[in-house]
């Protein structure tokens, strides 16, 4: 006999990401009758694991948000195993999907790997559960067959256990329109993903997004973190559709803020100027490289001159518009970083936000990790594909970076507080209109810049250093790095 | 990359050169993609040519190194020139900041701080943008300026060529002589 305090189900992710697997899958195994605990990874092993052992979970859900994390999530299924012998395991998210005999290789306590649609499999586990029968496939540990995609209005909105999280006073909930994407970008693990489950990008109908959104309106919610990989859907539904969006908020007098990601190639200014109208606060641009033969390698069918110029139509707009520069892929050498950095440099007049340092992570799936593995130049886990660069010096230049730009304690307080300034200005010029905002943004983007020309200075240096001086020295090498190193520290202190 | 009309398909040229820039003859030369693999060698002034029939995303890889394979998008007509400098001898040697390595600074009783680290034997090298630095064995005590400001207190563990690793706090004096550890 279970105790009075059992559940059903557990359903674990990084909660504090404030992404929406977990709690779309907790909805879907609610809505089929299991009582399901949503829990935080962050609580730790031995919390999740007490919690297991009081409440004798017939289903285990672990949802992998992203690489880095993959061994804990291996590692709490291994020690829920021992707690919850008859359990059922299963791992859910793109990587599991596109490494799941890997990742069973790699955790024999898992029964199996949810592929093909996610809530599908959700169903049918939840059904299982319900009728206290086997779940499918689960003695041999096999992943579950692909079933009927799932239309996105028929999802239950996503459990919101922990309640509506606040920043700055302002309520704010992470959001989805859509799934998946319509381009085949060469490193991306959700496109991979979307089109081995064969459909590659969904869209919720705007009323069905719009009750959500009023719902969570009516719970105080005023800022929407749009998550979709592709807001936009191609034309010509992208017009209509972002004119239905104004008009459905617009009929039921929904005063928003949001924030989207898109490509540089979807920003137009009349097309970003209605989105503005309506709320937009501030766009992920998927610029990714400055480097033409960098864009051409990862298929993102877009020109270096197309990325600047969406920086600056943002900029003209008064849009924040952060990016990830990948400086460096398995194929990089001095002049493609030599590149990255000259394009840098021609758009820091339209950067707002703290330049961010990147090397693009070889998904398994992806055509990029195809072509590596082709190669023989993969190392280490499949989740997690590691590889030197052929070129040494370039190779120099990473590890340097690793280090210059490394995330300290004085970055990471100055990269919030700009974060919160921006956001605080943003949100005030949208719900109380202030003159004092003009003076105050123009304010922030100095800072920016002042911080993100030092770093470019110092990649110009590490790039000539790279060039002329002897890398094997390793006195030498670290003597340097830890003055660029202080000098950008230096930069985070002051700015 | 440049571009010839009369030349269908695409192109890939070159020369293959020592690290003292003289010629290399009898280099094996790959330009393959999938399901297609053609080979030939360099002259004995270093020099190659290959005809690939299609456009595509191609791999060049010389003498057989497929740790420096360089990626190729050719396009209809496409002429590649690579100049390819053999650097043989200097990518097998083990280059510095070997691994990825990180160091927290510990936040003590008032203005004293230690170092954290999960590897061991590292030099540690303390510094800070104003004031002065008292060093203990363990620790370093921070006496502050008596001028309002922000300061950097930064720690950097180096253990040679193994690697580097920074951490770095902010430390503020406000008007008032109050300090702040943010």
């Amino acid at each position: 006999m279970a105790p009075s305090s059992s559940v059903d189900a557990l359903v674990i992710e990084d909660l504090g990401q404030q992404k929406l697997p977990a709690r779309v899958l907790t909805a879907i195994l609610r809505r089929a009758g299991l009582r399901v605990h949503l829990v935080d990874l962050n609580n730790g092993v031995d919390v999740i694991v007490a919690l297991a052992k009081r409440t004798v979970p017939r289903v285990i859900v672990s949802s992998i948000l992203f690489a880095d994390r993959v061994d804990e999530h291996l590692a709490l299924m291994t020690a829920l195993r021992e707690m919850c012998p008859r359990a059922h395991l299963t791992l859910a998210g793109h990587l599991p999907m596109i490494a799941s005999a890997e990742l069973r290789a790699a955790c024999p306590a898992l029964d199996s790997v949810l592929c093909g649609d996610t809530e599908a499999n959700a169903r049918v586990i939840a059904r299982s559960a319900v009728r206290d029968e086997a779940i499918p496939n689960s003695r041999v540990g096999e992943c579950f067959a692909s079933l009927a995609m799932t239309t996105l209005d028929d999802l239950p909105l996503p459990a919101r256990d922990d309640g509506i999280a606040s920043y700055l006073g302002y309520r704010f909930a992470t959001i989805e329109a859509s799934r998946g994407c319509y381009h085949a970008c060469a490193f991306c693990l959700p496109s991979a993903s979307y089109c081995k489950q064969g459909e590659p990008y969904r869209l919720r109908s705007i009323i069905n997004l719009v009750d959500e959104i009023e719902s969570l309106y009516r719970q105080g919610a005023r800022l929407f973190l749009f998550d979709d990989e592709q807001f936009l859907p191609p034309q010509p539904a992208r017009t209509k559709r972002i004119a239905a969006f104004a008009d459905e908020l617009a009929r039921r007098h929904l005063h928003i803020a949001f924030t989207i990601k898109c490509r540089a190639d979807d920003v137009d200014e009349s097309l970003f100027r209605r989105l503005q109208e309506i709320g937009l606060l501030r766009v992920y641009i998927g610029i990714e490289s400055g480097d033409q033969a960098t864009l051409d390698l990862f298929n993102k069918r877009v020109t270096v001159q197309q990325n600047a110029e969406a920086l600056a139509t943002m900029d003209a707009l008064g849009i924040i518009a952060d990016f990830r520069a990948l400086i460096f892929h398995p194929w990089s050498t001095l002049e493609t970083i030599g590149a990255e950095i000259a394009f840098l440099q021609s758009v820091l007049p339209y950067c707002s936000t703290f330049l961010d340092f990147r090397e693009v992570e070889i998904y398994p799936g992806t055509p990029l990790a195809n072509r590596l593995r082709d190669e023989g130049r993969s190392d280490g886990k499949m989740w997690q594909t590691q590889c030197t660069l052929a070129d040494p010096r370039a190779e120099v230049v990473r590890r340097a970076c690793r280090f210059v730009f490394s995330q300290s304690a004085a970055y990471r307080n100055t990269q919030d507080a700009l974060a919160r300034e921006w956001y605080a200005c943003l949100l005030a010029r949208r719900f109380c209109a202030s003159s004092a905002n003009a003076t105050r943004a123009r304010g922030l983007k100095e800072r920016a810049r002042r911080v993100n020309s030092e770093s470019v200075n110092v990649w110009r240096e590490m790039l000539e250093f790279a060039n002329e001086a002897n890398i094997c020295d390793a006195a030498q090498v670290n003597a340097r790095a830890s003055a660029w190193a202080t000098r950008v520290n230096a930069g985070w202190t002051t700015n | 990359m440049t571009s010839d009309a009369t030349l269908k398909g695409a192109t890939v040229r070159g020369n293959v050169f020592d690290a003292q820039a003289q010629p290399l003859g009898e280099v094996k030369i790959t330009v393959q993609t999938t399901g297609t693999v053609i080979d030939t060698t360099t002259g004995r002034n270093g020099s190659f040519f290959v005809r690939v029939p299609d456009p595509g995303s191609y791999t060049l890889i010389v003498g057989g190194d497929k740790n420096s394979a360089l990626p190729l998008q050719l396009k209809q007509f496409d002429v590649a020139n690579v100049e390819w400098v053999e650097l043989v001898p200097q990518s097998q040697l083990s280059l510095p900041l070997a691994e990825i390595r990180s160091v927290d600074i510990i936040w003590g009783d008032d203005l004293t701080f230690a170092a954290d680290s999960p590897w061991a034997s590292a030099r540690y090298r303390w510094s800070v943008s104003g004031g002065r630095l008292i060093e203990e064995t363990d620790r370093v005590t921070w006496v502050p300026p008596t001028a309002p400001g922000r300061y950097l207190l930064q720690l950097i563990a180096d253990w040679g060529a193994e690697g580097l690793a920074v951490d770095a706090l902010t430390l503020a004096v406000t008007e008032d002589g109050t300090v702040i550890v943010c």
